[in-house]
């Protein structure tokens, strides 16, 4: 960076010439942080708001350089991270350009510094983006004046980073979440379900989508659905709408339960644009940490056993490691050559698995962030990997209709099964070791280890391409093209019920509720209309009455079920309603 | 010229008053309406000559298309009505045109497209100054609304929006990990890797609207190839209603576009900026058709002459001429649009038209207001006919014969002696052991020098023997049994690969290069794939097994096999290009139904293109240029001529003798290569001879004529020429240097005829002239002979230039004798000077 750079000239009336140099401590202090790479909101919804806020305020904000100094931070970041990120990154570097920090920028790329401050009309980057000199960019399109506006604002305004309370503010830490131990198997208290989650959905859409993830909690009956903007929770033990997390950053790619059950890690973005992987409890549905920032959506995510690492992988072939304690990016993995589409840290702790869209698969020492193992195998993209409960082996699922199992301990392929002929596109451990995949054979299958078909489960609908058992290993749940949500019988193989990935509005549940009370409530007269009529026959009838006794008794639970249903669906509307404007309901 | 201007004082009728009229057409702006009715009137009570300033009069309007058919409620049909004056000029008068439908509880107008109303017939009627058109309408189903049709609807998008374009997804790896098949050659293939080849990213049915590939193409997300598709555009609504219907691939398979139709088929553009706004509609399998102007991806073949908006308006540029191609669905279609300059004194001179050739040319010239260049000299002429028709040089006795001769009918009479000559043969042997790739291979065994040589000799005895061509074309596509005793069974030696032979027969016997066809529909072309496979069929069968001689190849039909089409994997039965699917009985020859097709009188492919050849011979250009390259959207520069040429060697029985002559003897052909004012920029259109240099074998040849020095060629006795070399193998540095075709391929590209650098300096300092003219000893000779020094001087410029030098040349020439200097030096210096000038080069 030159920091010596003399000024040209004098910037024209109306802004503070000095200020290229009172700008310069900020730089040469050398703070590297970038902005908002890490962000921890406490509160979901606080980050909502701020979100909205910072809409507004940029909304409404003219490019006015005199009125308001124009910051790298508040002003020129947003505009660079819409068009120009995607390629000026750390990770992609055209023309050995990275836009995405202060100090990145002023360095400038290939060609030397772009930027000279007091002199736009001088600066490469300025000649670029006006199309006044090549190469030209964005490529095939030009900024709006607007933005045009701010940038040359903010080079005659002498490059500022920004405004110094904020230029200098530390990275808090994001949580600590570590556990001393890494969790295996089942930890002790009651299994941890959704409580206090909202059940008003964030986007009500017309029609279901295809999944791109499912996920199992492994010590409690829940299950969680990744949709657009929001995570959709479900109980396992009555299939009845358990809450919705919202992630306003886009679409869902990757869900996953931490190992004890706690947590929930999701991973999903803006496709070509932004991405952000989020943590959050389980119970109260408060987002823990969110790593933000990416530059496109993040496709696979998982947190570590000990819950001291994240890792994200996405379509710029990298695989991050952050660490939960900071919100620190301890690790950037280059091994891949094409799209990251899945990864999973071992149960113990010790590894991470990662695949790729040309097949790869790398196994990692999770602490150490060193390749232990390259796995060539896979002749097309491999679309999933989990590891069985012992961490001796992972399965892996191929666009080469092929499940592969690795062995840990070598990184030798212990076996591989032609499963689905056209392509697997999911595979899961159950901790009994049986694995469920399905593929575009339209085929769902559970299979043990030495590859033997243990049974396959009967599927009519259009493409499953997630699937995986519930805590118990009773069930299967999968999805497919439409979006449709299934659950099996791992027994029969029987489809037991059906999910709706995309549910309805709370009012529209509640009217829904009202309806089924009323049904309920005719199924119990009927009931004890009949026990009556048995009881005036005498005892001659007793084990009729019994049965009656029973169905009168079944009625009666599911009634007051329903109704405690209805009583928290109501309340929850009531109080949305009081509180208007808090949360978008429509789709758009 | 006096009826121009009775016509001028009728003038152009006013423009009608009524809504339709108040807004004037952007072309008539800027152009004085009264100015030139009063000019006019003041120059004819003058009777002055008029018509440098006439006011053209109206001749014609045609409203295109000829017919509107609506099938469904989202049906529109958009119309152009073209006016046409007098002299040749046309203009858009769409917005000038009134338009009424006839009923209108039948269809009605909504901003100048017709919209269905209620099923029924009406009519539409336009009237433009004075004259009056009925356009039938005819509508079905107007109740009936369609779903979005992915590959109706959405593919189109794909092209148009230029996704699927070869820098684009289009490429064969894709781009940023997604592929589309180019310019939508694979819609079922394309429909998967939309929505399900990486499931939950590319589309989103829950929320359409954040679907990545709308976010893509409005660059709401950063995208490598911007901006392909506003927000808010009808494209866009297009795309976003097939997202929301669920994405799903058409129910039944859609009708197949099987026709495209552009209007207006011509346009003459007067002034800098005038527009014609051209209609494109598809006709379908089923019968139904589309207005697809805003569909189609519009393209022009020269944008300094006539730009195209993406929406299909073409406007002038500069004075010239472009070709305007639309594509739609892989299919394309094209239209001429000539650009002239705004008020152009323009006279056409009188000029004698010898033939039909003339005539023709002279009607293309009179368009473009080109006049053509005056008749070249009598030397000229001799020089450039016999170079033309014989590949020789006139020997200065008959250069003096034909100079001095003062009959009237000697021109005629010289091409009927040249076409007599042996020399003619030879060098259409050679054209046609170009287009056969008559050549040994590197392995023996493929192609041995022997083989090459029987086949050149078959070849030799069929042109010497004046075989029409399309016998001999039958001959060697059905050509069957061992080679060395069927030297035309080589044909299928040379090539052995099936689609390989495909592209070869294509190229060489119809002029078009199907290469393209063979992974993806042609990209400027008709062709699609299917037509590629389907011609490739009949050559499926052809078995090929080892003679008694390991050199020598048996052809045979087979009887059995297929080729199989890429997408799909199937067998695709044998299809004529462009043509039906013949009924071919199992296990006969279908080499001979594809023969039976080409050669049939009514297939004009086959005799287009060889005319063609012909005259590209005879000009250095054909008429479609390059030869082997017809294609929509490069289409002949002039279509009328190139028919007139094909109808002509059909009635001559394919004697291309008798085609030659008709070329050579019209005045075109004679014209001198000097340009005039108006033809300067000329390059297609045969206003004045193009100068062109002389293929390597014809100039190797006349050096060794000229200077007495015979060649000795590979294979060949000492003295042979070198437009006789059997074995397109056989070269020597000359040869090459100068372009000699190597006949690995049919391509007329094979003979390179581009001056460079390397065959300056070879004639200057290379072997080539020094060494043949100290060789040939011609100037000693002719001293020995007793000639005097100007004696020789005119023999050398006879023999070289076939012309007597000029009294200036002569009078410069003489400064360089005496002075101590021998005759035989500066003479032989005067010799290697004609032989480095660009006049002895170039064929002029």
């Amino acid at each position: 960076m030159k920091v010596g750079t003399p000024l040209r000239g004098v910037p024209s009336s109306g802004v503070d010439f000095r200020a290229p140099t009172r700008a310069r401590p900020h730089t040469q202090a050398g703070s590297e942080s970038r902005p908002d790479l890490f962000r921890c909101l406490r509160k979901a919804r606080g980050e909502f708001l701020g979100l909205t806020f910072a809409a507004i305020a940029l909304a409404t904000t003219a490019p006015a350089a005199d009125s308001k100094r124009v910051t790298y931070e508040d002003d020129v970041f947003p505009i660079f991270r819409d068009n120009c990120l995607k390629c000026h990154n750390p990770d992609k570097l055209k023309g050995d350009l990275d836009l995405t920090s202060f100090s990145a920028a002023l360095k400038g790329g290939g060609s030397g510094a772009g930027l000279t401050p007091g002199d736009a009309v001088g600066s490469q980057l300025f000649k670029s983006i006006t199309h006044a000199d090549e190469p030209t960019m964005p490529p095939n399109a030009k900024l709006s004046e607007r933005d045009v506006g701010i940038v040359r604002a903010w080079i005659e305004g002498g490059l500022l980073q920004g405004v110094n309370s904020k230029a200098l503010a530390a990275a808090r830490p994001a949580a600590d979440l570590s556990l001393k131990n890494a969790s295996v198997g089942r930890p002790a208290g009651p299994p941890v379900m959704p409580a206090t989650l909202a059940l008003e959905p964030v986007v009500l859409g017309e029609r279901g989508s295809a999944l791109s993830a499912v996920a199992s909690s492994p010590w409690a009956p829940v299950v969680a659905l990744s949709g657009t903007r929001q995570i959709v929770f479900y109980r396992t033990s009555d299939f009845e709408f358990a809450g919705v997390l919202p992630f306003p950053e886009g679409l869902v790619c990757d869900v996953k339960f931490s190992r004890n059950g706690q947590l929930l890690v999701a991973g999903g973005g803006r496709g070509g644009k932004s991405g952000a992987a989020a943590v959050w409890d389980v119970a109260t549905g408060e987002r823990i940490i969110t790593i933000g920032d990416q530059y496109d959506s993040v496709l696979a995510a998982d947190l570590s056993s000990d819950q001291q690492w994240i890792a994200l992988g996405g379509p710029d072939k990298i695989v991050k490691i952050y660490r939960t304690r900071s919100g620190a990016l301890e690790f950037r993995l280059k091994k891949h050559t094409d799209w990251v589409t899945a990864l999973e840290f071992s149960p113990d702790g010790k590894y991470l698995a990662t695949a790729d869209r040309n097949g790869g698969i790398v196994v990692w020492d999770a602490d150490a962030g060193q390749e232990v193992f390259t796995l060539p195998g896979h002749r097309g993209a491999v679309t999933a990997i989990s590891w069985r409960d012992d961490s001796e082996m992972f399965v892996s699922a191929g666009e080469d209709g092929a499940l592969k199992l690795w062995k840990a301990a070598d990184g030798s392929a212990l076996r591989s099964v032609n499963a689905h002929p056209g392509g697997a596109l999911a595979a899961r451990f159950a901790h009994d070791g049986r694995i469920v995949s399905s593929g575009r054979d339209n085929k769902v299958v559970i299979w043990d280890v030495s590859g033997r078909n243990l049974q396959s489960l009967a599927f009519s609908g259009d493409l499953p391409n997630r699937v995986t058992f519930t805590d118990d290993g009773r069930l299967v749940l999968g999805s497919d093209w439409q979006g449709k949500v299934y659950v099996w019988e791992t027994k029969t193989g029987k489809v037991t019920g059906q999910l709706d990935a995309n549910p309805p509005s709370l009012a529209e549940r509640v009217r829904q509720g009202a309806l089924r009370l009323v049904a309920l409530q005719q199924e119990l007269d009927k009931t004890t209309a009949a026990l009556v009529a048995l009881e005036s026959r005498g005892d001659a009838e007793a084990k009729k009455q019994a049965e009656a006794r029973a169905a009168v008794g079944a009625a009666q639970s599911k009634l007051a079920a329903a109704k405690a249903a209805l009583a928290i669906w109501t309340d929850a509307l009531k109080q949305a309603k009081n509180k208007p404007g808090t949360r978008k309901v429509s789709a758009r | 010229m006096t009826e121009r201007v009775s016509n001028s004082s009728v003038g152009r009728a006013r423009p009608p008053g009524g809504p339709e009229f108040q807004r004037a057409h952007p072309s008539t702006q800027g152009r004085s309406e009264i100015g030139p009715y009063l000019r006019a009137a003041f120059l004819a009570a003058f009777t002055l000559p008029a018509f440098a300033f006439a006011k053209p009069a109206l001749v014609d309007v045609k409203v295109f298309p000829a017919d509107v058919n609506l099938q469904t409620a989202q049906d529109r049909q958009s119309l152009v009505v073209q006016a046409i004056y007098d002299d040749g000029v046309t203009r858009d008068v769409t917005d000038k045109a009134g338009f009424t439908v006839a009923h209108r509880s039948i269809a009605k107008l909504e901003r100048g497209v017709v919209v269905p109303v209620a099923d029924g017939r009406t009519e539409l009627r336009v009237k433009f100054a004075g004259k009056a058109l009925a356009v039938p309408v005819k509508v079905e189903g107007a109740k009936v609304a369609e779903p979005v049709s992915f590959t109706k609807d959405v593919m189109p998008i794909l092209t148009k929006a230029g996704c699927n374009s070869g820098a684009c997804h289009g490429s064969s790896r894709g781009k940023d990990g997604f592929h589309l098949s180019l310019f939508g050659y694979d819609p079922d293939g394309d429909h998967f890797r939309l929505t399900r080849e990486v499931i939950g990213r590319r589309i989103n049915l829950t929320v359409p609207e954040e679907s990545l590939v709308l976010e893509k193409a409005t660059n709401r997300v950063p995208h490598t190839g911007g901006e392909r598709v506003k927000a808010g555009s009808e494209f866009h609504r297009t795309l976003l209603a097939w997202l929301k219907a669920g994405a799903s691939k058409d129910a039944a398979a859609a009708a197949k576009v099987v026709r495209l139709e552009m209007n207006p088929l011509q346009a003459v553009l007067e002034g800098r900026g005038e527009t014609q706004q051209l209609n494109v509609r598809a006709v379908y399998a089923d019968g139904t058709d589309r207005d697809v102007t805003a569909l189609a991806a519009f393209m022009t073949s020269n944008d300094a002459a006539v730009a195209v908006s993406e929406l299909g308006r073409a406007t002038a540029v500069a004075r010239g001429e472009a070709f305007i191609t639309a594509r739609f669905e892989g299919l394309i279609a094209g239209v001429q649009v000539l650009a002239i300059p705004q008020g152009l004194k323009f006279t056409w001179p009188q000029v004698a038209q010898h033939n039909y050739v003339d005539a023709l040319v002279d009607a293309k010239l009179r368009k473009l207001r080109i006049a053509p260049a005056a008749v070249c000299g009598d030397a000229t002429f001799l020089r450039r006919v016999c170079l033309d028709i014989t590949g020789t040089l006139p020997a200065p006795a008959a250069v003096r014969k034909f100079l001095a001769d003062k009959s009237a009918g000697k021109r005629a009479a010289i091409v009927d002696e040249l076409l007599a000559r042996k020399e003619f043969a030879e060098v259409w042997v050679m054209k046609w052991a170009e287009l056969l790739q008559i050549r040994s291979a590197d392995q023996q065994l493929q192609m041995s020098g022997k083989s090459a040589l029987q086949y050149f000799e078959w070849l030799d005895d069929q042109i010497a023997r004046n075989v029409p061509a399309d016998q001999m074309v039958r001959t060697l596509l059905t050509a069957t049994g061992p080679s060395f005793a069927t030297p035309a069974a080589n044909f299928y030696k040379v090539e052995r690969d099936t689609l390989k032979m495909t592209e070869n027969v294509a190229q060489a016997f119809l002029g078009v290069r199907l290469q393209c066809a063979q992974c993806h529909n042609h990209p400027f072309d008709r062709w699609t794939m299917n037509d590629y496979y389907g011609f490739a069929g009949f050559f499926a069968q052809v078995g090929r097994k080892a003679g008694e001689d390991p050199r020598e190849t048996v052809v045979f039909n087979s009887g059995s096999g297929g080729v199989k089409h890429p997408v799909g994997g199937k067998d695709v039965a044998p299809r004529f290009l462009g043509g039906a699917q013949p009924e071919i009985a199992k296990g006969a020859d279908r080499r001979a139904v594809l023969a039976d097709w080409l050669l049939a009188p009514g297939n004009r492919y086959f005799a287009r293109n060889l005319a063609n050849i012909i005259w590209a011979q005879c000009f250095g250009r054909g008429i479609v240029d390059p030869v082997d390259d017809v294609r929509v959207s490069n289409p002949a520069s002039n279509p009328e001529l190139l028919e007139a040429l094909a109808t002509h060697l059909i009635e001559y029985r394919y004697d291309f003798r008798r085609l030659i002559r008709d070329i050579c003897t019209s005045r075109t052909y004679q014209a001198s290569a000097l340009a005039n004012e108006t033809n300067a920029n000329d390059e297609r259109n045969f206003s004045r001879s193009s100068v062109r240099r002389i293929r390597a074998e014809v100039l190797l040849d006349a050096l060794s004529d000229i200077t007495g020095d015979a060649e000795k060629l590979r294979g060949l006795p000492l003295g042979a020429r070198a437009v006789e070399i059997a074995d397109g193998r056989t070269s020597n540095y000359f040869l090459t240097t100068f372009g000699r075709a190597t006949r690995e391929t049919p391509c007329s590209c094979e003979v390179r005829m581009e001056p460079n650098l390397s065959q300056a300096l070879h004639l200057l300092n290379g072997t080539a002239v020094n060494a043949k003219l100290t060789n040939g000893g011609l100037v000693r000779r002719l001293q020995k002979e007793g000639r005097t020094r100007d004696e020789i001087i005119e023999e050398l410029y006879l023999r070289v230039l076939a012309r007597f030098p000029t009294t200036v040349e002569t009078e410069q020439l003489s400064s360089f004798f005496g002075e101590g200097r021998k005759d035989e030096v500066v003479l032989n210096d005067l010799f290697w000077s004609l032989l480095n000038a660009k006049e002895f080069v170039f064929n002029h």
